[in-house]
C-alpha cells in the first residue's frame, strides 16, 4: 500500500468529470460496461489509478468503467477472479510488480500467467533521499562515505523483499558497499528512521516522501529513473552519479489470457488519445507519474522480462529455489 | 486433573510440532543473523519449557477429590457446542455457492429448530458487503 | 486569527456539523458490529467524501474514528464480544458487570469515560502537536521493541490463577502473529501455501473467536441463559460517587492513551489493557477488578478514546500515519489537495482548526447519540436466548465477512472459537493470548530491525535511553505484580488452611 497516498492525492476531482460523459468515441466499444479489478481496497494504490483513468477513459471511449476491489492475498485473490473472466476485453486487472512478486514468491494456484498484459501505462520514479541534516547531498558521496567507513552505513527500504528492497541488495553488490538494510512496515515507519537518523538513506516513491520534501526536513539524493524527472530537474540520476540503478514500478492494464486483440486494441488507442488529454496530464504529472504506454504485443513482452528480471534476482537473492 | 494433563500434553505436542515447521523453512540471502526461523524457534522452546513445568505441576498436586464434576454433565454439552459448529461450518460451505439469502435461510431454520424455538431466528442482520 | 475564524464560520455555516454527527453515528454502528475496525467504518465512507467540502469531510472521517472507539464497547459489555481490538480490556469488567445486572451502569461509565477521554485527548492534540510530534521521532526501532515487552509485561498480572498457563497462552498468541510474511527477509512462514495467510492473521479474527464464537458454542450447551428479567434495563450515567471513583482511573487512562497514541504504531489495545492494568495497580479496590469494577471499564474507555484525538499528532505534525485509522485519515486529506504534515498549518490552518471543532462536536455528539441508541442494543440483548444465540453468530459472521469480502476469514475465526473452547475446558486464560497476537509482530519486528541496526550486538537495547527506561519500567511492573500475586496467594493458602474444607 506504499503508494495509496500518492494516487488517492488525484482522485480530487473526481465527481467533476461526470458531466463530460458524452460519447464522443470514433468506433463503438464491443462493451457498455467494462470491470476493471484491483487487487487494493478502496483508497489504496491501484484503485485511485484505476478510477483515475476511468474518469478519462470512460468519456472518451463511451464506455461504462466499473472499479472492482478483489483485496487479499497480495494480489492472489484478483489474480483467481481474473481467470475465471471471459477474455473478451469486458474484465481488465490494474498490473503493478506486485502481482509478478506475489506470483513468485508464494505461488498462488493462479499466477500472472493467467494474465496477458494489454498495455502499460506509467511508471512511479523512485528516489533515494536523505534528511536534510545529512552532510550528503548526493548518492555517489553517501556511497563514497559508506567505502570509507565500513560496517557504518544503514538504509532502510520500506517492506520485506519488495521492489525496493532489492534495488538496495542490487545497489550493494553494485558498488560493492556492505550496509544493514533494514525493512519496514510501510513508508511512515521508513520516514521516521530516516528523519531521527536511525538510517542514513532511505528508498521509496515521491509521493511517500512529500510532506517532509516540502517542509524541508529530506532531501532527494539520487533518482532512479533513465532520465531527471521534470519537477526536479536539479537532481541527478543514479546512473548520472555512476550507479547504474534503475527502478522499474510500472502500472498498467492486463486482460485474462488469450484477450480478444480487437479489444485489446481499442482499450490501448483510448489510453493512448487520452494521455494526450490536457486536463489527465495536469493531474498525473502532479503526482509525478512519468508516461510509459507501450500497446498490447510491447506490453506483454516487456511484462514477461520484468518477470524474468524478478525472477533472476529473487533467486541470486535466496528467496526462491534455483 | 486430566486437564492440565492435557494441557501439559498438548503444549509439548505444540511446540515441537512448531519447531518442526520453523526448521523448515527456507533460508534467504536478504535474511538477517536471527533468521526467519529465530523467533519461531525461541517460542517454540519456550512453549516446551511451559509444557513440562505444567506437567510437572499435573504430576505434583494431590489427585482433588471433585473429580467427577464434569464427567457427570457427560458429552452432551460437547456434542451441541459441535452442533452449532456445524452449522457456521455448513453455512460457510453452502453460501459461495447459494447465495447469501438462500444460505441464511435454512441455516437459521436449521438453527431454530435445534433450539426448539417456535419461528425460524432471523438472523439477516446485516448483508455482507 | 483569521483562520481561526474562518473554521468557525466552515463549522457553524456549512456540513461539518451534521457531518459530525453522521460520522459519530455511523463509527457507533460500526464499531458495534464485531469485525469492523474505526479503520474499516472510515474507509467504507472514504468514497463517499469525494464531492464533499474539505472540512466536512475531514471531520467526517474524524468522528467515525470517536464514534467507532465507544461502539466498540457496546457488544464487548452486552455480550462479551469485542466489537474493536481496543474494547477487549473492557471485557473484563463491562461483561461482569453486565452479568450482575448493571450492563447500563456499564454502558453509561464507558460512555462518559469515552467523552472525558475524547476531551482530554482533543485538548492535548490541539495544544502540544508540534512539541508531542518529536516523541514520535524518538521512537527507534529498539525503542518501539522495548515498548511492545512493556506491553507484554502486563502477561504477569492477567494469567489469572497459574502463570504457566498465562505464559502458554501469551507463547501460543506469539505464534500466531508469526504467520504470514516475515517482517525482515519477506519468506513466507506457516502460511501451508494459504495466500490469504501472507499478510498475517488479524487480530480481530482470534478475538472474535476466542471469544464470541467460544461463548456461543458453550452457551448452547447449557440449558438455560443465566439472564435475569428484572435486569436494568436503561443507560445509567454515573452518579457523584461513581465519578469520584473514576478519577484516578481517568487520569491513567489520559496519560497512557497520549504516550500510546502519539507513537506511530502502539495503538488503542495496547493502551486500552496497559491503562487497566495500571488502574487495578494504583486502585484503592483491587480487589474489584474482574469482578465488575466501576474503575475497570472508566479506565480502557477513557484511553482509547484519547488515542483516537492523539494518534492524529504524528499525523499533523509529521505527516506520518501512525495506524490504519490514521492512514485513512490521511487519504481524506489528499483527496481534498491537502498534504498534513508541518506544512499543513501553515498552508490550511482553517482546516486543523476546523478538526479541532468538529472533534469535540464529535465527542458531544456521541454522548448525545449514545444515549439514544443504548435504549434499542439493550432491548436487543434481552431477547430470548436461542433468537440471541443466532442473531450473534449471523452478527459476528457477516461482519468477519465483510472486512475482505473472505469466507477465509470466518473459517479462521471458527477455527480460533473451536481453539478458545478448548481453551475454556483447560483453564487458559485467553487475554495473554490476545496481548500475544497483538504485540508479537511489533516485538519480533522491531527486534530484528534492531539487531540488524547493531549488527547483532544486543547492547543496542541498552544504548538507545527510550529502550532503556522502557525496559526497566516493564521489569519493575512485571515484578511488582508476580510479588503482589505471590502475597495474595500465600495469603490466600493460610487462610483456607485454618478452615476445615
Amino acid at each position: 500500500m506504499s503508494n495509496r497516498l500518492r494516487v488517492l492525492a488525484a482522485l480530487a476531482a473526481l465527481p467533476l468529470a461526470w458531466p463530460l460523459a458524452e460519447a464522443n468515441a470514433q468506433a463503438k466499444y464491443p462493451h457498455q460496461t467494462v470491470t476493471l479489478v484491483t487487487h487494493s481496497s478502496a483508497g489504496g494504490g491501484s484503485d485511485v489509478f484505476l478510477r483515475e483513468l476511468a474518469r478519462h477513459l470512460g468519456p472518451a471511449m463511451g464506455v461504462n468503467f466499473v472499479v472492482e476491489n478483489v483485496s487479499g492475498g497480495s494480489g492472489a485473490k484478483a489474480m483467481a477472479r481474473m481467470a475465471k473472466a471471459p477474455p473478451d476485453g469486458s474484465v481488465f486487472y490494474a498490473t503493478t510488480p506486485t502481482y509478478i512478486q506475489t506470483t513468485l514468491l508464494s505461488k498462488p494456484e493462479v499466477g500472472y500467467t493467467a494474465l496477458e498484459p494489454v498495455a502499460t501505462v506509467f511508471l512511479d520514479p523512485e528516489v533515494v533521499y536523505t534528511r536534510v541534516e545529512s552532510p550528503h547531498k548526493t548518492l555517489a558521496a553517501v556511497i563514497e562515505d559508506a567505502k570509507k567507513n565500513p560496517g557504518k552505513a544503514k538504509w532502510g527500504a520500506a517492506n520485506p523483499a519488495s521492489l525496493e528492497r532489492i534495488a538496495l541488495e542490487r545497489l550493494m553488490r553494485k558498488t560493492g558497499v556492505k550496509a544493514a538494510v533494514v525493512s519496514h512496515e510501510g513508508g511512515g515507519q521508513l520516514m521516521i528512521n530516516v528523519l531521527n537518523g536511525t538510517l542514513d538513506i532511505g528508498i521509496g516513491e515521491i509521493q511517500e516522501i512529500r510532506a517532509q520534501l516540502d517542509a524541508g526536513k529530506v532531501r532527494i539524493l539520487a533518482t532512479l529513473t533513465d532520465k531527471r524527472l521534470d519537477q526536479f530537474p536539479e537532481v541527478a540520476t543514479a546512473r548520472e552519479q555512476g550507479i547504474d540503478l534503475v527502478v522499474t514500478k510500472f502500472r498498467g492494464l492486463a486482460g485474462p489470457k488469450g484477450i480478444d486483440p480487437k479489444a485489446a486494441a481499442a482499450i490501448g488507442d483510448g489510453i493512448k488519445a487520452v494521455l494526450a488529454s490536457p486536463a489527465y496530464k495536469k493531474e498525473y504529472l502532479k503526482e509525478n507519474l512519468v508516461v510509459a504506454f507501450m500497446p498490447h504485443a510491447e506490453a506483454v513482452k516487456f511484462t514477461g522480462g520484468f518477470a524474468k528480471e524478478v525472477e533472476a534476482s529473487l533467486q541470486e537473492f535466496g528467496l526462491l529455489k534455483k | 486433573m486430566a486437564r492440565e494433563l492435557v494441557t501439559g500434553i498438548a503444549a509439548l505436542a505444540l511446540a515441537a510440532a512448531y519447531f518442526a515447521a520453523a526448521d523448515a523453512l527456507p533460508v534467504s540471502l536478504l535474511s538477517d543473523e536471527v533468521g526467519a526461523d529465530g523467533v519461531p524457534k525461541a517460542i517454540a522452546v519456550a512453549l516446551g519449557l511451559c509444557g513440562l513445568m505444567q506437567l510437572a505441576r499435573a504430576a505434583l498436586r494431590r489427585a482433588p477429590a471433585a473429580a467427577g464434576d464434569e464427567t457427570a454433565a457427560g458429552a452432551k454439552p460437547h456434542l451441541r457446542a459441535l452442533g452449532l459448529l456445524g452449522i457456521a461450518i455448513a453455512y460457510v460451505v453452502v453460501t459461495p455457492h447459494v447465495g447469501y439469502l438462500v444460505a441464511t435461510m435454512p441455516a437459521s431454520a436449521c438453527r431454530s429448530r435445534s433450539r426448539r424455538c417456535r419461528s425460524p431466528a432471523r438472523s439477516c442482520c446485516g448483508c455482507p458487503s | 486569527m483569521s483562520a481561526v475564524a474562518a473554521a468557525w464560520a466552515a463549522l457553524t455555516g456549512g456540513w461539518a456539523i451534521p457531518a459530525a454527527f453522521a460520522g459519530v453515528v455511523w463509527g457507533i454502528f460500526g464499531g458495534a458490529l464485531p469485525g469492523i475496525s474505526p479503520s474499516i467504518a472510515m474507509a467504507l465512507l472514504l468514497p463517499f467524501t469525494y464531492g464533499m467540502d474539505p472540512i466536512p469531510a475531514v471531520v467526517l472521517l474524524a468522528s467515525v474514528y470517536v464514534g467507532a472507539e465507544y461502539g466498540g464497547s457496546i457488544p464487548a459489555i452486552l455480550i462479551r464480544t469485542p466489537g474493536t481490538n481496543s474494547a477487549m480490556a473492557t471485557i473484563l469488567d463491562g461483561y461482569e458487570m453486565n452479568r450482575q445486572g448493571k450492563g447500563g451502569e456499564a454502558l453509561g461509565i464507558s460512555l462518559v469515560s469515552g467523552l472525558v477521554g475524547g476531551l482530554f485527548g482533543l485538548v492535548v492534540l490541539a495544544l502540544f502537536t508540534e512539541p508531542l510530534a518529536r516523541v514520535a521521532l524518538a521512537f527507534t526501532p529498539p525503542a518501539y521493541f522495548a515498548l511492545g515487552i512493556l506491553g507484554l509485561s502486563v502477561v504477569a498480572s492477567l494469567s489469572g490463577g497459574s502463570l504457566v498457563k498465562g505464559l502458554i497462552a501469551a507463547l501460543l498468541g506469539l505464534m500466531i502473529a508469526t504467520v504470514g510474511t516475515d517482517p525482515v527477509s519477506g519468506v513466507s512462514r506457516f502460511t501451508a501455501g494459504a495466500p490469504e495467510l501472507l499478510g498475517g492473521i488479524r487480530p480481530i479474527l482470534v478475538m472474535v473467536g476466542l471469544f464470541a464464537v467460544s461463548e456461543l458454542m458453550i452457551q448452547v450447551g447449557e440449558p438455560d441463559w443465566a439472564k435475569a428479567d428484572v435486569r436494568d434495563t436503561r443507560l445509567k450515567l454515573p452518579g457523584r460517587a461513581t465519578w469520584k471513583r473514576m478519577i484516578r482511573p481517568h487520569s491513567i487512562g489520559a496519560v497512557i492513551g497520549t504516550v500510546e497514541g502519539v507513537t506511530p504504531g502502539a495503538g488503542g489495545t495496547i493502551a486500552a489493557f496497559m491503562s487497566y492494568n495500571e488502574a487495578k495497580r494504583w486502585s484503592r479496590h483491587p480487589e474489584e477488578f474482574g469482578r465488575g469494577s466501576v474503575e475497570g471499564v472508566a479506565a480502557p474507555e477513557a484511553a482509547n478514546n484519547v488515542v483516537t484525538a492523539t494518534a492524529l499528532v504524528p499525523l499533523l505534525g509529521l505527516g506520518i500515519p501512525g495506524s490504519n485509522s490514521a492512514a485513512i485519515l490521511l487519504g481524506g486529506f489528499l483527496i481534498h489537495g491537502m498534504q498534513p504534515g508541518p506544512m499543513l498549518f501553515e498552508r490550511n490552518p482553517e482546516v486543523v482548526y476546523a478538526l479541532y471543532g468538529g472533534l469535540l462536536v464529535a465527542n458531544v455528539a456521541m454522548l448525545l447519540v449514545g444515549l439514544v441508541i443504548l435504549g434499542p442494543c439493550l432491548w436487543l440483548v434481552n431477547r430470548p436466548k436461542p433468537y440471541l444465540i443466532a442473531f450473534i453468530l449471523a452478527l459476528v459472521m457477516s461482519g468477519i465477512y465483510s472486512i475482505e469480502q473472505s469466507f477465509f476469514d470466518v473459517g479462521l475465526t471458527l477455527a480460533a472459537g473451536v481453539a478458545g473452547y478448548f481453551m475454556r475446558w483447560v483453564g487458559l486464560p485467553f487475554l495473554p493470548m490476545v496481548l500475544g497476537v497483538v504485540l508479537g509482530y511489533l516485538v519480533e519486528s522491531n527486534y530484528r530491525r534492531s539487531l540488524v541496526l547493531s549488527s547483532g550486538d544486543h547492547a543496542i537495547f541498552v544504548q538507545d535511553k527510550v529502550s532503556l527506561a522502557l525496559l526497566l519500567a516493564a521489569v519493575l511492573l512485571a515484578g511488582w505484580s508476580l510479588l503482589r500475586d505471590l502475597r495474595t496467594r500465600s495469603g490466600k493458602a493460610r487462610a483456607a488452611g485454618g478452615a476445615p474444607s
